[in-house]
C-alpha cells in the first residue's frame, strides 16, 4: 500500500511502503498509526530535499534495516571509509543540497544516508588547517587571546610529530 | 542519537533578504550567511568529527586540527572522548615541558575510552650531555599517561643508539591493573635489550609485536602468565628470540607473524614440534623453523615466504600438502611459474588466493595442461587479487583468463574446463597509474569499477606496490556477464 507524505511546502509524495519504511521515524509513525490513507506531514523536509531522498530510500529499498542496537561511537564501532560508487554520484550534489540532505536524514532517522552525507562532509574537512576550514565553511574565529596562546601551544607540539 | 527538532531555516530567503539592503556588496551579503554546518546540532558535528579522524593519520593531529577552528568545535571536540583515543607522544629534549603539561591534558581528554598511545623516542641526534639530561628525566608524564585506566594498544617505538631506549623502558612504570590489549615495542638499538622484565609487567594481553629486539634472556616464569592469553604475535627482526619456548607459553595463538629471526641458540630445539592447536593464520619469513613439524589443524591463511627462483623449497610444499585445512593464500613473494605450479599441486582446496600476475601466471590458471599440470589450477578458486605489471602481463592473458574462469558457469561448461568447480565471484586488479593506458585502460573501464586501493596486510604487503596503485574491481556475485571483451 503507498504511503503518502507531505513536505514542509505543501507537494505531496506518494511512495511505496516499504520505500518510505527506510525512514525509521515515518516506520514508528505507520506503527503507531496502523492502516490508514491519512497523510504523514513532514515539517522539516522541503519538496526537493525529498525527492532526493527517496531517490536513495528507493534504490536502497532491499538493504537490511539497520536493528537500532549497534554499539555507539565510543566503542569500537565497526564502520567502512568507503562510499559505493552508486552513493558517491548520489550525494555528488551541491553544498547547500549535501547539507539539507544530512539534516532530512538525522530528521528522518535514516542512518546509512547520514553516514554517507557525514562521510562526505568529513572527506571535505580532512587534510585542511583551521584556517581552511573556517573559509571553506565561513566560520568565525571567535578565540580570545588566552584560548588562542593555549592552541598556539597545543599546535606547536601537534604538528610536530 | 538525538534528533533534530528544530526547523531548519532555509538559506535562500535570507540571502535574498540580505541583498536589498542597502550598502552591503552581494558577495559581502553572502560571506555573512552562517554556514549550513552552523546550525548542525551537536550530535550531527560530533558524527563528523568522528568520521573526520576514522582510520585517517593522523588522527590525533586532526582531532587538534578540528578543536582550533573555533569556540564551539573547540568545546564539541573536547567533550567527544573516542576522538583522542590516539595518542602520539615525541620525546624530545627540546619539548619535555609542554610534553609534560600536555600529555596530561590529551589524555585527560580520552576520558573512559581506551586509548592507542604511541611513544616515539630518537636519540640518534643527541650529544652525550643532552643524552645523560634525559636519562635524568625519568620522563615523569610516561609514568602519568600510563596510568589511564585502558589502554588499547601501546606502541613503543625507540630510535637510536645510545640506550636512550632502555633508559625509557625501564622508568615506564605500568600501573598494575592497567589493561593492554596489545603491545607493539620497535627498536633499532643493536644492544642487548631488557625488555623480558618490561613484557611481564603486563597483565595478560591479546596482542603482542616485537620488531628489532636483541634478547637478553629467555623468557621464564613470569613471562609464560603474561603471555599465555596471546591470540596475535609479530616478531621481526629479532636476535635471540626463543621461538620454540616462545610457541610452547601461547596455546591460544591464532595469528602468528615471524619474519628474519636468528637465534643460533636456539639449534638445540630444531626438532621441537610447533604444536599450535587454534593457529588461523601463519607468516614466516627469513626464518628457519622445523616446517614438518608445525602442527596447526585449524590454518586457513597462509602467507608464503620469498619463493626465489633456484631453490625448491620441498619442505614447505610437504607443509602445504599436509596441511589440507588452508582456504586462502598470499603469494605476493612468489617469484617464479615453477613455484606456482607447485602451489597449484599442493594446495588445490584455496578458494582465495592473492598473487602478482608475474609472467605465466595468468596463463597458468587459464591453461593448465600448458604447464604439465593434469587438474585445472585452483579448481575451488572463487576470489583472486593480482597486481599487472605490463612488462609481463600483457591484455589478452587477462581477457583469456576471464573467458576461462570467470564468465558464469554455463559458459564454462560450454565452453571451458568442465573440471573448474567454480567460477571466480570476486577479482581486483591492481595496475600503477603509468600502465593505466591503451587495451588496459580500454579492457579495465569497460569491465571493472575503480575502487579504492584495499588496504589490509595482504596488499600492502607486497614489497613492488606503492601506494599510487589503483585498484579495480569485479566482485559482484555471478555479475561476470557483462564482460566486454
Amino acid at each position: 500500500m503507498p504511503v503518502l507524505l507531505v513536505t514542509s511546502d505543501n507537494e505531496q509524495f506518494r511512495v511505496e511502503k516499504v520505500v518510505a519504511q527506510r525512514s525509521v521515524l515515518i516506520k514508528n509513525m505507520l506503527e503507531d498509526v496502523g492502516e490508514s490513507d491519512q497523510p504523514i506531514p513532514l515539517p522539516n523536509v522541503t519538496a526537493p530535499v525529498l525527492k532526493k531522498v527517496l531517490e536513495y530510500c528507493d534504490h536502497h529499498q532491499t538493504d537490511p534495516l539497520p536493528t537500532g542496537d549497534e554499539p555507539s561511537a565510543d566503542e569500537s564501532r565497526k564502520r567502512t571509509t568507503d562510499i559505493s560508487e552508486w552513493d558517491q554520484k548520489f550525494i555528488t550534489v551541491d553544498q547547500e543540497m549535501l547539507f539539507e540532505i544530512i539534516l532530512a536524514a538525522n530528521y528522518l532517522d535514516i542512518k546509512p544516508l547520514l553516514d554517507v552525507g557525514c562521510k562526505t562532509v568529513a572527506n571535505m574537512i580532512k587534510g585542511k588547517s583551521p584556517e581552511e576550514i573556517r573559509k571553506l565553511f565561513n566560520i568565525v574565529n571567535d578565540f580570545t587571546p588566552e584560548e588562542e596562546a593555549q592552541i598556539k601551544k597545543e599546535n606547536e607540539w601537534a604538528e610536530d610529530r | 542519537m538525538s534528533k533534530v527538532r528544530k526547523v531548519w531555516t532555509r538559506r535562500r530567503p535570507a540571502k535574498s533578504s540580505l541583498v536589498h539592503n542597502r550598502g552591503i556588496s552581494k558577495d559581502e551579503q553572502l560571506e555573512r550567511v552562517p554556514h549550513p554546518i552552523q546550525r548542525y546540532c551537536d550530535d550531527i558535528l560530533r558524527l563528523i568529527f568522528e568520521e573526520c579522524v576514522y582510520e585517517n593519520y593522523p588522527e590525533f593531529m586532526i582531532s587538534v586540527r578540528l578543536s582550533h577552528v573555533c569556540r564551539r568545535w573547540r568545546m564539541l571536540t573536547i567533550s567527544t572522548p573516542s576522538l583522542w583515543r590516539k595518542v602520539t607522544f615525541l620525546i624530545s629534549p627540546s619539548k619535555e615541558n609542554t610534553n609534560s603539561s600536555l600529555a596530561e591534558v590529551f589524555i585527560a581528554r580520552a576520558k573512559h575510552v581506551p586509548v592507542d598511545i604511541r611513544i616515539y623516542a630518537n636519540d640518534n641526534y643527541l650529544g652525550s650531555d643532552r643524552l645523560a639530561a634525559m636519562q635524568a628525566l625519568k620522563s615523569p608524564y610516561l609514568h602519568r599517561i600510563l596510568s589511564v585506566p585502558s589502554i588499547d594498544a601501546l606502541d613503543v617505538r625507540l630510535h637510536g643508539i645510545k640506550k636512550l631506549g632502555e633508559s625509557i623502558i625501564n622508568n615506564m612504570d605500568i600501573v598494575p591493573n592497567t589493561e593492554i590489549r596489545s603491545l607493539t615495542v620497535y627498536s633499532n638499538e643493536n644492544d642487548k635489550f631488557p625488555l623480558d622484565a618490561f613484557i611481564a609487567k603486563f597483565l595478560p594481553m591479546r596482542k603482542l609485536c616485537l620488531v628489532g629486539i636483541t634478547f637478553g634472556s629467555i623468557f621464564d616464569g613470569n613471562l609464560s602468565l603474561t603471555v599465555a592469553h596471546l591470540v596475535d604475535v609479530t616478531i621481526a627482526n629479532c636476535f635471540y628470540f626463543p621461538l620454540s619456548a616462545f610457541l610452547r607459553m601461547t596455546p591460544a595463538v591464532r595469528k602468528l607473524s615471524i619474519t628474519s629471526c636468528y637465534n643460533e641458540n636456539d639449534a638445540g630445539h630444531a626438532n621441537d614440534v610447533w604444536d599450535l592447536p587454534a593457529l588461523h593464520s601463519l607468516e614466516i619469513d627469513n626464518t628457519e623453523v622445523p616446517w614438518e613439524l608445525i602442527k596447526c589443524p585449524q590454518l586457513v591463511q597462509f602467507r608464503t615466504p620469498v619463493l626465489w627462483k633456484d631453490k625448491d623449497y620441498v619442505d614447505i610444499w610437504r607443509f602445504l600438502t599436509k596441511t589440507s585445512t588452508i582456504r586462502e593464500i598470499n603469494g605476493t613473494l612468489i617469484y617464479c611459474p615453477q613455484h606456482f605450479i607447485s602451489l597449484a599441486n599442493t594446495a588445490p582446496q584455496i578458494t582465495s588466493l592473492n598473487a602478482p600476475a608475474r609472467p605465466e601466471f595468468l596463463e597458468l590458471l587459464t591453461n593448465p595442461h600448458d604447464f604439465g599440470l593434469q587438474e585445472p589450477a585452483f579448481p575451488n578458486l572463487v576470489r583472486l587479487t593480482t597486481r599487472l605489471d605490463e612488462r609481463t602481463t600483457r591484455p589478452f592473458a587477462l581477457e583469456n583468463f576471464i573467458r576461462a574462469r570467470c564468465l558464469p558457469r554455463d559458459h564454462i561448461l560450454s565452453t571451458m574446463d568442465r573440471r573448474i568447480a567454480h567460477p571466480l565471484e570476486a577479482l581486483t586488479i591492481l595496475i600503477p597509474p603509468s600502465s593505466f593506458k591503451g587495451r588496459w585502460k580500454q579492457l579495465l573501464e569497460a569491465n571493472f569499477i575503480r575502487t579504492t586501493l584495499p588496504s589490509n596486510d595482504d596488499i600492502t604487503y607486497d614489497p613492488e606496490m606503492g601506494p599510487e596503485f589503483l585498484a579495480w574491481a569485479k566482485a559482484e556475485k555471478h555479475g561476470w556477464d557483462g564482460f566486454s571483451i
